[in-house]
């Protein structure tokens, strides 16, 4: 048991824990300030979940690392925390609460850190009046879909991230031999008509028989998408099928054959199928009277998942999700004039933790911080 | 005899400040009271007269109040009687306000120096397409990238745009004479609908009837472009603006039971009355419909009433006064006569709680909501809480501390809040993801319990510091009194903020879909509870004691206000509720002048002229503050 | 309990380990092809149907809103719709649509608005007494103002307005009971009247992706 209190000891420092407080706050800071330009999700990926805040020298290729980043502070913490307890904690009843609140602590970090695992799964379902949907979309990642539609009664779809599409990448799909070559790729487009080129030769792909695309830079609003554009040729076994054009904001699929084999490809959203579908009964967006100030937003959606036998309604509103098989569907935005409903999607298996953690956080500092004052109280009286 | 003065001293202020809030009485002449109770739809909710015109006169300029004919009109009702009934009249007074030099630029030379230039509605109307065309381009602009003249520019949009509403409420403000208008178009109404049936019909009809009742019509269809502010209430149709409709929708729905509804009939006499100056005529008419309304919505009266009588009383204008005269007896008790000094400041101190205690209760009752609900009532409520933490403070330690502290933040708060109050309603209605009162009452009072701790913590941290570098009066007792208070708050400070960030995260989770997205004002909660946790494991460690503790304590005062207004101006995530770019200066101002205390406080202790008074004084001149008494 | 001062070099490298656990959880980044079955979806035909983007974004005029007129879902072919209800149940539907070119000339749109009220087709020469001629942003707009037969069983009535604007031809129409939209005719001007069209913007600045609205906005 000594042994591992003599390997536990540097990590039981409370220097330790103050520096990483201290360079938590830093972040914490540095990344808030940040957002204004860079927007929350960038913000979050660059200095909380990153080992180390980069800067880029001018003129140079050069990341050097000058300050540790979320990653290593949170870890860090997290190893101080629970090497303090299991070296020097013995438990005492006086030392309950600090044990209760860190452990109530230890629990939440450790939580949430399994629960950032399922970020990139956060998605959206986006509904029209009437509209039923077995999928939601991704409101950060695209996809090109490549679908093998040749089967009577279901389709194969070969997903592609839209991070593997930079101009110039080959890549071979897992199935059928087929290999896609990027001849071009903008990661932000708008659609426009031709007349509205500022110059004839002005670089655009052409997508549709009214419609070209042209690049834009990226965009980090909130409430923006980025909508990708692609072109790009396909082969099998070295010979081309077809070259075509595709972009997210127009997702009208191409269709081709090859050997023997019909296919549909479209960039769009990246889909997360369910098992089960979501229909949009009614989406309301009640106001205050005379006015345009939003009193509440609510959907009224059937749920319909034939292999467990539901088919139920359910209204789902402000403050109140709909959990089902472990996702968990939030009223998140409408649209064209509160005719369509946007429900946030996501899949936190690890939902309860926080409100567990709470408790036991809540309970340790009472008792803590409790007992701090009923001795002074005592002291006082006497004295 | 001596015991008793300070209870009489006392009870006298208190007893003055409560009979300034006392109901105003109705003076001779104009009922303008009679008038500034009667209720309108605005925003969302039912409000006073009194209140329509408060908000909409200090949204034109700053004070609320203005000059027409070389008089200044003090009272807004009155102000809001002229634009809805003599618009003539009001078209001519000073309303609008302007500051920026490049704005005021715009309607010819004059220099703004800094000060508010002060326009009439008649003065700007050459130059309104002028004022269109800035403010279309103003509005391409991001809101959170504009300059302080895009800014301006809209401001002075809008004002006009709602002084445009506001004359047409009641009226349609170029009728020379309303009350007869509508008694003729009620008049108009039942040959008009015949003439339109039989021209519908093909059959022979009154061209002139029909001529008229089309012009009518299409008068109050334009009319009711203005709708802003729904004075008619319809009790009959529920439904429709949860019963309250404006005087063009009233109108044009007359025209089907062929009788124009009585409310309408009865502001229109009011606007005859008022117009030819026939003084007993306005109070009659005003009486009748208030009798009216009393007969067919009283539920509907009740808190338009209490909020008259609550802008009258000014509860939070009147504590500020009691804070201020309680910081200055307590002051002075430091000095001299600290028994009674100290005893009355402290009874004015609880008498400025109870009348700020009776507002935020007063507020709660109007809005039906926890106290905090936006900027303004977080301001009022971190106030309140401090004060009773402080007068907590005071009744253990007895050493006035906490009667300085409870008064200065008392007063500092109440500062901001009245600051605040000049941004618009300030019991608006909660847009809908705060809809939820069990939150608002948790997460929210949790943060802002945690506030009124920091602040407090901080204010015994720069007690501390000035006290110990530049007083005498530090001996060892006070500085270790100071030293558990600051510990003590600190504890309190971190259980709440911790709680309340936590169940923030709740709330988040079930409203957002996530526990924690890393938006300024999560961080900023997150801030404050490393910070705090820090100062703790610090003093526990014995890397920071009590000199430690009061620097890091001011610190926690920056930490505090940046989460508190500093993300608001960043503009971004989904917690920029309010948006105050005149706030950035004095918050810097407040942060640099927290740094410099900070500093003075890290002077080498040695050189502290409390501390080195210690060892020369055996007979102390000042009450040595012990704990439990106090000793002359 | 004062803790022991520990310098952080002391750190034997063993522990560089335990750093190395969120490695793990943070290698889950998905940039996997990945590939499932899943139950038949048309997607042609799905496109094709209604909510996707029109290839054109965002017409390109703008226009202001009259009061009472509610707005109902656009297409691809109605860049703008509305409907205004009346008196008695009555309602009146008013449609923006653009043709490329001329989309026919005046005259044969006049008489297929005529047609749709079974009024007789009028000759080019006839023309200019059933119209009023009109500027707006400095291109010809026409418009009319037609009625069914004065022995109709169903009475009815139509506002048009033809707006011929450089490479297209703007058809704004209100179709409706005669009564309601003589009171809305003013409104029909005004909304004509307030048309701004961007044809004229050359400078290939492409319009901004449309942003959806979230509940928690201002």
């Amino acid at each position: 048991m000594s042994k591992i209190v003599q390997w536990l000891k540097p990590f039981t420092s409370l220097k330790l824990t103050i520096f990483c407080l201290g360079c938590a706050m830093v972040l914490v800071f540095l990344g808030t300030i940040d957002q204004v330009n860079i927007g929350v999700y960038e913000a979050e990926n660059r200095y909380f979940k990153s080992f180390f805040l980069f800067f880029t020298p001018p003129h140079m290729d050069l990341r050097i690392p000058w300050f540790p980043g979320g990653y290593i502070v949170g870890s860090l913490l997290l190893v101080n925390l629970v090497a303090a307890h299991v070296a020097r904690f013995r438990l005492s009843l006086k030392k309950i609460g600090i044990v209760l609140l860190h452990s109530g602590l230890i629990l939440l970090l450790v939580g949430q850190l399994f629960a950032d695992l399922f970020v990139d799964l956060e998605s959206q379902l986006r509904l029209d009046q009437g509209e039923t949907k077995n999928y939601s979309e991704s409101f950060y990642f695209d996809e090109l879909a490549v679908i093998d539609t040749t089967g009577a009664d279901s389709d194969l779809v070969i997903s592609i991230p839209a991070s593997r599409l930079p101009k110039g990448s080959k890549i071979d799909l897992p199935v059928d031999g087929l290999r896609i070559v990027i001849n071009d790729y903008y990661p932000n487009s708008a659609l426009i008509s031709p007349s509205q080129l500022p110059q004839p030769g002005y670089p655009h792909l052409p997508v549709g028989p009214m419609a070209v695309a042209v690049q834009l830079e990226k965009t980090y609003k909130q409430n923006e998408r980025n909508l990708p554009a692609a072109d790009f040729s396909v082969f099998k076994k070295d010979e081309l099928i077809g070259s075509w054009r595709l972009a997210a904001g127009f997702p009208r699929p191409i269709n081709f054959q090859a050997g023997g084999k019909k296919y549909e490809a479209v960039l769009r959203p990246k889909r997360f199928y369910k098992p089960f579908a979501i229909t949009l009964i009614q989406f309301r967006h009640d106001r205050y009277a005379g006015t345009d100030i939003a009193k509440n937003f609510s959907s009224r959606i059937r749920l319909l998942d034939p292999s467990r036998h539901e088919d139920r309604e359910s209204l789902i509103f402000m403050n109140n999700p709909l959990r089902y098989r472990g996702f968990t569907f939030y009223q998140a935005g409408f649209d064209n004039n509160d005719q369509t409903t946007v429900l946030q999607v996501a899949q936190n298996p690890s939902w309860l933790v926080p409100y567990i953690s709470c408790a036991l956080i809540v309970i340790g500092m009472l008792l803590q911080f409790g007992m701090h004052l009923v001795s002074f109280v005592k002291r006082r009286v006497i004295a | 005899m001596k015991r008793l003065i300070p209870w009489i001293l006392g009870l006298v202020l208190v007893v003055w400040v409560i009979s300034r809030m006392l109901p105003p009485k109705d003076a001779p002449g104009l009922d303008l009271n009679g008038f500034a109770k009667l209720p309108v739809l605005v925003g969302g909710r039912v409000m006073p007269m009194d209140t329509l015109g408060r908000l909409s006169l200090s949204g034109m300029n700053h004070h609320g109040t203005y000059t027409t004919a070389g008089r200044m009109v003090e009272q807004p009702s009155q102000g809001l009687l002229d634009i809805m009934m003599m618009p003539e009249h009001s078209d001519t007074a000073k309303l609008f306000e302007v500051s920026n030099q490049e704005i005021v630029d715009l309607f010819g030379s004059q220099d703004a120096k800094g000060q508010f230039v002060s326009y009439s509605f008649n003065d700007l109307k050459p130059y309104f397409s002028e004022i269109e065309k800035q403010a279309a381009m103003a509005t391409q602009a991001d809101s959170e990238t504009r300059n302080p003249f895009q800014r301006g520019i809209l401001k002075l949009r809008d004002s006009l745009r709602l002084y445009l509403q506001l004359k047409n409420t009641i009226q349609a403000e170029d009728s020379p004479d309303f009350g007869k208008e509508i008694e003729a178009f009620q008049m108009v109404i039942q040959p008009g609908i015949k003439a339109v049936r039989d021209r519908d019909a093909g059959k022979p009809f009154d061209n002139q009837d029909f001529e008229r009742i089309v012009l009518f019509t299409q008068r109050y269809q334009n009319l009711s472009q203005a709708k802003y502010a729904f004075a008619i209430p319809s009790p009959q149709v529920p439904e429709e603006n949860d019963g309250w409709r404006h005087v063009s929708q009233a109108l044009l729905s007359a025209i089907v039971p062929g009788q124009v509804p009585y409310p309408v009939l009865a502001y229109g006499r009011m606007i005859s009355a008022y117009r030819s100056g026939d003084i007993v005529g306005f109070n009659d008419v005003v009486r009748e419909y208030g009798d009216y309304l009393s007969k067919t919505i009283p539920q509907k009266l009740d808190r338009p009433k209490i909020e008259f009588l609550f802008n009258h009383a000014q509860p939070f204008l009147q504590a500020m006064t009691l804070y201020v005269i309680a910081l200055v007896l307590a002051l002075f008790s430091w000095l001299f006569w600290p028994k009674t000094l100290g005893k009355t400041a402290i009874i004015l101190l609880v008498g400025a709680f109870l009348v700020h205690t009776a507002g935020l209760i007063v507020r709660m009752y109007l809005q039906g909501r926890p106290p905090v609900t936006n900027l303004y009532s977080s301001a009022i409520f971190v106030g309140w809480a401090s004060v009773m933490l402080c007068i907590l403070m005071e009744r253990f330690y007895r050493n006035g501390i906490g009667s300085v502290c409870g008064a200065v933040i008392g007063f500092v708060t109440l500062l901001i809040a009245h600051n605040l109050q000049l941004d618009g309603d300030s019991l608006e209605m909660l847009r809908a993801v705060l809809d939820t009162n069990g939150w608002l009452a948790t997460h929210v009072v949790g943060e802002a319990l945690g506030y009124s701790a920091m602040f407090l913590a901080g204010l015994i941290g720069i007690i501390y510091i000035l006290r110990g570098v530049f007083t005498t009066s530090f001996d060892e007792a006070t500085s270790k009194s100071l030293g558990r208070m600051m510990y003590g708050v600190v504890c309190f400070a971190t259980l709440c903020s911790l709680v309340a960030t936590i169940l923030g995260g709740i709330w988040a989770d079930q409203s957002w879909g996530r526990f924690w997205g890393w938006d300024p004002k999560e961080n900023g909660a997150l801030l404050i509870v490393l910070w705090n946790a820090i100062i703790l494991h610090a003093r526990w460690g014995g890397y920071a004691r009590e000199r430690g503790l009061a620097v890091m304590s001011v610190f926690g005062n920056i930490v505090t206000s940046l989460s508190w207004f500093g993300v608001n101006m960043l503009g971004v995530g989904l917690h920029s509720y309010g948006f105050m770019d005149q706030a950035f200066g004095p918050l810097l101002a407040f942060v640099v002048s927290q740094l410099a205390i900070m500093a003075i406080g890290c002077v080498p202790l040695e050189h502290w002229r409390g501390i080195k008074s210690r060892g020369r004084r055996k007979e102390p001149d000042i009450p040595v503050l012990t704990t439990g008494t106090v000793q002359p | 309990m004062i803790a022991e001062a520990t310098r952080i070099s002391q750190l034997r490298p063993g522990y560089a380990v335990l750093l190395c656990v969120p490695i793990f959880l943070t290698s889950c980044r998905n940039d996997k092809i990945e590939v499932y079955r899943i139950p038949k979806e048309n997607l042609s035909v799905a496109m094709e149907q209604g909510n996707v983007a029109p290839p054109v974004p965002e017409h390109s005029a703008q226009w202001v809103k009259p009061d009472g007129w509610s707005e109902q879902p656009v297409s691809e072919m109605r860049l703008g719709s509305f409907k205004v209800n009346g008196p008695d149940g009555t309602s009146a539907d008013i449609s923006v649509v653009v043709f490329p070119g001329e989309a026919g000339g005046l005259v044969s749109n006049i008489n297929r608005w005529r047609g749709q009220l079974e009024l007789p087709p009028l000759e080019e020469k006839q023309l200019p007494e059933t119209i009023q001629q009109t500027e707006i942003q400095g291109a010809p707009a026409f418009f009319v103002d037609l009625r069914t037969a004065e022995n109709s069983a169903k009475p009815s009535r139509i506002l048009g307005a033809v707006l011929q604007r450089p490479g297209r031809t703007w058809f704004v129409k209100m179709t409706g009971s005669p009564t309601l939209l003589e009171s809305q005719r003013q409104k029909f001007f005004d909304f004509v009247n307030s048309f701004r069209f961007n044809d004229s913007d050359q400078s290939g600045v492409p319009p901004s992706p449309p942003r959806q609205k979230s509940t928690n906005d201002e």
